[in-house]
């Protein structure tokens, strides 16, 4: 159990930072560039959500096999983490973006003009006005990704299979119990699992209050 | 300071211009003065002198907008810090020179309007710029703190030797200002002091932008070397100006509301006004600010402006019919270009 | 800090194989017996750890053919072991013992059915079994019921499950009986809840529970012989298994 456990934490944090460390930049671009395609490229980012994870699941598995078109440039994920954690960026992915765009349109344009004529460089900006600005809705993105990736089944399920210590998380592994008639076992698991989960996101928001700064 | 600034989007614009101490720039809406600003600030893409061709980040340029565009999670304090290299600057003093000294530690959202146009100002003028860009400064402000805006950046303007372009649509800060120019049509139709602009606009247009309602039409009928003399209606009013109109060319006139004076019964006109004196019927008269706005109908529809004093002592009132005398002087000719 | 470091490390090394790991794909009629036989190999193999995934033998061969990192494949019917065969991906097979297909049904059933006819004639009966397509147990299913001749009437009420592991979970929770293994049907959850009755053998063709090394090893080798070694044969009669 504990395995199935620290698999799904490990998953949805790696998950979350890659998240954070890719979609901010491109939350950025798309809240304040506009260029042709911009809506065709925003749609496209939300198409994991339309799609059934298990369909998504088996077209990345497809594509990740050895004969598959990723496979054969050398990413044989599928079967192993790295091909689970794929799919739970890709996944996951529009929550994300979606809640980093919000943060970073409630940025008033006006005022990052203004900060550019007064001579302040990219990298202080960052610093100073915009990080400060939407480090809350990052956060929140963040942790929605987190929680989405926790509760993550039909894709982990198709391209990770169910090996036991590489792709088997926890909500596999307690359907697993179920299915094997063990409830008690599932059961067990469940209840902790949300425990966990809970203690988590309850503890991260907490933090979220403490540290506001005044603009709120 | 010289500008000569060209757009073509989001607006066609060729401006040149001369800012010079408060410089106004007046316009009707839409006619670009954002956009100009912008373009001077280096946010909008554009090709001209001064600083064409550098980014925002490079340009010695204080800009303040509508919003003030104070940065809501610092102090004034820190506003004003962003501009200044790290560590170096004088903060406080910036501050205290707009008169914010106590209200370092404060933030955006605790500040009035005008208190945070002050931090704006202090943060601008950190950037020790070489030109300040400031969009309708006191469209938010009362009276009372419209005139302290004004003579601050007045002071400021003289100490720190500072061209500063002033957007505005009101009459009153332009009259505060030393230099005007009008934006219409993408380019400078019209620039000179203010007195320049408001008592002799040159076109119609411009002369409605400056509070200038009384526009009419007539045929020059004598032409001399003081003036002409138009014929309007069955009337001649005499008109002193250094324009030489052709003979029998029908020309666009005006005068200023503040500028047609109520014939007195005890003070007896001479005898070069008697002929541009009109008798015409007080239509409606209405408490205009601290004066009174009168609508006039007889030969002309008139607009006529007078202060308090004066109406205390006329005590004109509606129906009454009075004369009023159109002084040469104040007549003034527009260009043919309308 | 420490605590951060400690638990940062867990994360990172959660999931890193063992160093002798033995990794099993078996059909899931196997997850009643499998887990005491492999507590006995590992008794008798102390260096090899072994872990197993269950689920319908065709959705496992199709993983194994996809690259899923198994060792030995443990298949429910030769078929899916000779589909790989004919891929290449087999090194050795052996079949180890023959599984036999009951009728279980909920206590809900009042009177309990006598056989399929039977079960047939009770109106609005659900019965689930194991995917068709995928599982040989669910092939056997319906081999059974044409037999029977009740096919026609009961496919409408037909409810299919991914494998007959969780044919039997449905038995449980929803459906009224379920056509699955034996060794299912005696799992205490369900005898609790019902009963069974055992089919006879010449209605499916023979469910000839297959073992394959799809991945060599040593261990791998050493797991199918100890199949047939004869204290695994006991455990598997005690749970059910008929000899091959």
């Amino acid at each position: 159990m504990t395995q199935a456990f620290l698999l799904s934490f490990k998953l949805a944090a790696l998950t979350a930072l890659v998240l954070l460390a890719l979609g901010v930049p491109l939350a950025y671009w798309l809240a304040f560039h506009d260029f042709r395609g911009r809506r065709l490229l925003e749609a496209l980012l939300l198409l994991p959500l339309t799609l059934p994870p298990t369909v998504l699941g088996f077209y990345l598995l497809v594509l990740l096999a050895p004969d598959g078109a990723l496979g054969r440039l050398g990413l044989r994920w599928a079967f192993t983490f790295p091909g689970i954690w794929l799919g739970s960026v890709i996944f996951s992915l529009p929550f994300a973006l979606t809640a980093y765009k919000e943060a970073f349109r409630a940025i008033d344009p006006e005022v990052l003009d203004v900060v550019r004529t007064l001579g302040v460089g990219r990298v202080k900006r960052w610093r100073r006005v915009i990080l400060p600005w939407v480090w809350p809705g990052l956060l929140s993105g963040t942790l929605l990704a987190f929680a989405h990736t926790l509760g993550e089944f039909g894709v982990v399920l198709l391209v990770g299979g169910n090996i036991p210590g590489e792709t088997r998380v926890a909500s596999i592994y307690i359907f697993d119990l179920v299915q094997s008639l063990d409830f008690a076992s599932a059961h067990r698991a469940a209840a902790v699992f949300v425990a966990l989960a809970f203690a988590m996101i309850y503890a991260v928001r907490s933090l979220e209050e403490r540290w506001r700064s005044p603009t709120g | 300071m010289e500008i000569a600034y060209r757009l073509t989007r989001p607006l066609r614009m060729d401006v040149r211009l001369r800012v010079s101490g408060l410089t106004a720039l007046l316009g009707p809406s839409g006619s670009g003065k954002t956009t100009l600003l912008k373009a001077l600030a280096g946010l909008i893409p554009a090709a001209g002198r001064p600083f064409g061709g550098l980014p925002p980040e490079k340009r010695r340029i204080g800009y303040l907008p509508q919003g003030y565009a104070l940065v809501p999670h610092l102090t004034a304090l820190e506003n004003v810090e962003l501009a200044l290299p790290e560590g170096g600057g004088d903060a406080p003093g910036l501050l205290e020179q707009v008169g914010l000294a106590g209200h370092a530690g404060r933030y955006p959202a605790e500040l009035s309007g005008g208190q945070q146009q002050r931090v704006a100002l202090a943060r601008a003028l950190a950037r020790q710029p070489r030109l300040l860009l400031l969009d309708e400064p006191t469209s938010a402000l009362d009276a009372i703190s419209r005139d302290a805006a004004l003579d601050l950046l007045e002071s400021l303007s003289r100490r720190l030797n500072l061209p500063v372009l002033i957007v505005t649509h009101d009459p009153y800060v332009a009259s505060r200002c030393n230099h005007v120019g009008v934006l219409e049509n993408g380019v400078i139709a019209q620039a000179g002091d203010p007195e320049e602009v408001f008592q002799r606009p040159a076109t119609v247009s411009i002369a409605r932008m400056v509070g200038f309602s009384n526009v009419f039409s007539g045929r020059v009928v004598e032409s001399g070397e003081n003036g002409v003399v138009l014929e309007v209606g069955d009337h001649r009013l005499r008109v002193e100006t250094p324009a030489r109109p052709p003979l029998g060319q029908r020309v666009t006139w005006g005068i200023r509301p503040e500028e047609v004076m109520v014939v007195r019964g005890d003070r007896p006109l001479p005898a070069g006004l008697r002929a541009n004196v009109l008798r015409v019927r007080v239509a409606r008269m209405q408490k205009r600010g601290a004066g009174y706005c009168f609508r006039l109908s007889g030969p002309l529809e008139l607009a006529m402006l007078l202060p308090r004093h004066v109406q205390d002592r006329l005590r004109l009132a509606e129906a009454a019919s009075i004369e009023v005398v159109l002084k040469p002087r104040y007549i003034h000719l527009f260009s043919d270009s309308d | 800090m420490g605590t951060l470091r400690a638990s940062l490390f867990l994360l990172l090394v959660a999931g890193s194989a063992s160093a002798a790991g033995l990794r099993l794909a078996a059909a899931a009629n196997l997850n009643q017996v499998l887990p005491e036989l492999v507590s006995v190999y590992e008794k008798l193999h102390p260096d090899v750890t072994v872990a197993v995934s269950y689920g319908a033998s065709g959705t496992l061969s199709q993983q194994i053919e996809r690259g899923a990192p198994y060792d030995v494949f443990l298949s429910a019917s030769p078929e899916y072991v000779d589909y790989l065969a004919r891929r290449g991906r087999v090194s050795a097979r052996r079949v180890f013992a023959r599984g036999r297909l009951v009728l279980y049904y909920s206590k809900r059933l009042n009177p309990p059915p006598r056989d399929l006819a039977d079960l047939a004639a009770k109106k609005g009966v659900r019965v689930a079994v194991a995917n068709p397509e995928h599982a040989p147990y669910g092939r056997a299913a319906l081999s059974c019921l044409r037999s029977a001749g009740v096919y026609e009437e009961l496919a409408g009420r037909l409810v299919f499950a991914a494998n007959v592991s969780q044919a039997a979970q449905m038995a449980l929770h929803g459906a009224d009986a379920a056509l699955i293994a034996l060794p299912l049907a005696r799992n205490p959850a369900l005898e609790r809840a019902g009963g069974y009755l055992e089919l006879p053998q010449s209605c499916h063709q023979p469910l000839y529970q297959e073992a394959a090394v799809v991945r060599q090893s040593a261990a791998a080798g050493s797991f199918l012989d100890f199949l047939a070694s004869p204290e695994a044969q006991r455990l598997l009669r005690a749970y059910g298994y008929d000899s091959p």
